[in-house]
């Protein structure tokens, strides 16, 4: 698992130099194109995605003490504040379409939509494995002596929120 | 301190991390000092470090992930300001080549 989360950082890496780098080159296109976000919601978003985080950290302590049905509730809720994020980001987009602002406006939006785009797939995904896992926790297939194919997905969630924190200042915030 | 209370403090401190980012990011544009920038990707820093020690639990993992995960962010956020510096010596070199070329034109 380790070694797939590593990968991943890398990619995730590759694509945020990429914008910080096209903003060095552009700060004028950038600074305008930024306004045009929303700060809040990014906050919103934010703690959303670490809320879900918690939840999900607090479910893997309950499967380690054998208690894997409270686990599944935990992730269950962790579930339903991940969706705020869903929810929220995908008013961004219908928001930012409505304005024309699609993935071929400009440099700006370009990076925008291939990084935060890549980010909501893999938000989708870890939100999937949520999913999953409550289902087998409330089958008994997890416990105080099995948990390590829980915590290796939670620890996916755990990745997601890390490559977020960056993400969030880079394109909401900085100038 | 208990599993739980602990992982609710890093999320405090998280979320508190958070609000301050957007609280900083505010003042940016309006003759904001220098360090700003610097300051708001360094709570970035923070937060994942939060992020890789308290949700990953890797301060009790192997020391090469674990310096791996706190490296990743601060890595980024020191090229980042690495390129923005370069950037302000390219704008300063080119703004003494054109005062270096109006003088030569008296």
């Amino acid at each position: 698992m380790w070694f797939f989360i590593l990968a991943e950082l890398s990619v995730f890496a590759i694509l945020i130099l990429a914008f910080a780098v096209t903003q060095q080159l552009k700060p004028q296109l950038f600074a305008e194109s930024r306004q045009l976000l929303d700060s809040s919601t990014g906050l919103a978003m934010t703690l959303s995605l670490l809320s879900a985080g918690l939840l999900a950290a607090l479910a893997q302590e309950r499967v380690r003490r054998g208690r894997p049905r409270q686990g599944a509730a935990l992730l269950l809720a962790a579930l339903l504040v991940a969706t705020v994020y869903l929810l929220l980001k995908l008013g961004e987009y219908r928001h930012l379409l409505g304005l024309g602002l699609g993935l071929e406006h400009n440099t700006f939006f370009t990076l925008y939509w291939i990084l935060t785009g890549f980010h909501f797939l893999h938000v989708l995904l870890g939100m999937l494995i949520f999913a999953w896992l409550a289902q087998r926790c409330l089958r008994g297939r997890y416990g105080a002596d099995n948990p390590s194919g829980f915590e290796s997905g939670v620890l996916y969630w755990h990745m997601v929120d890390l490559v977020w924190v960056l993400l969030f200042p880079l394109v909401y915030v900085l100038d | 301190m208990s599993a739980g209370r602990f992982l609710l403090s890093c999320w405090v401190a998280l979320a508190g991390l958070s609000v301050g980012t957007v609280w900083l990011g505010s003042w940016l544009g309006q003759g904001a000092p220098r360090g700003l920038t610097l300051l708001i990707l360094l709570l970035a820093v923070a937060k994942a470090w939060l992020i890789a020690d308290g949700f990953m639990e890797l301060r009790h993992g192997p020391r090469l992930w674990r310096w791996l995960l706190l490296g990743w962010p601060l890595a980024l956020a020191l090229t980042r300001q690495f390129h923005v510096g370069l950037g302000r010596l390219r704008g300063l070199d080119a703004q003494c080549g054109a005062v270096a070329a109006a003088t030569a034109g008296r």
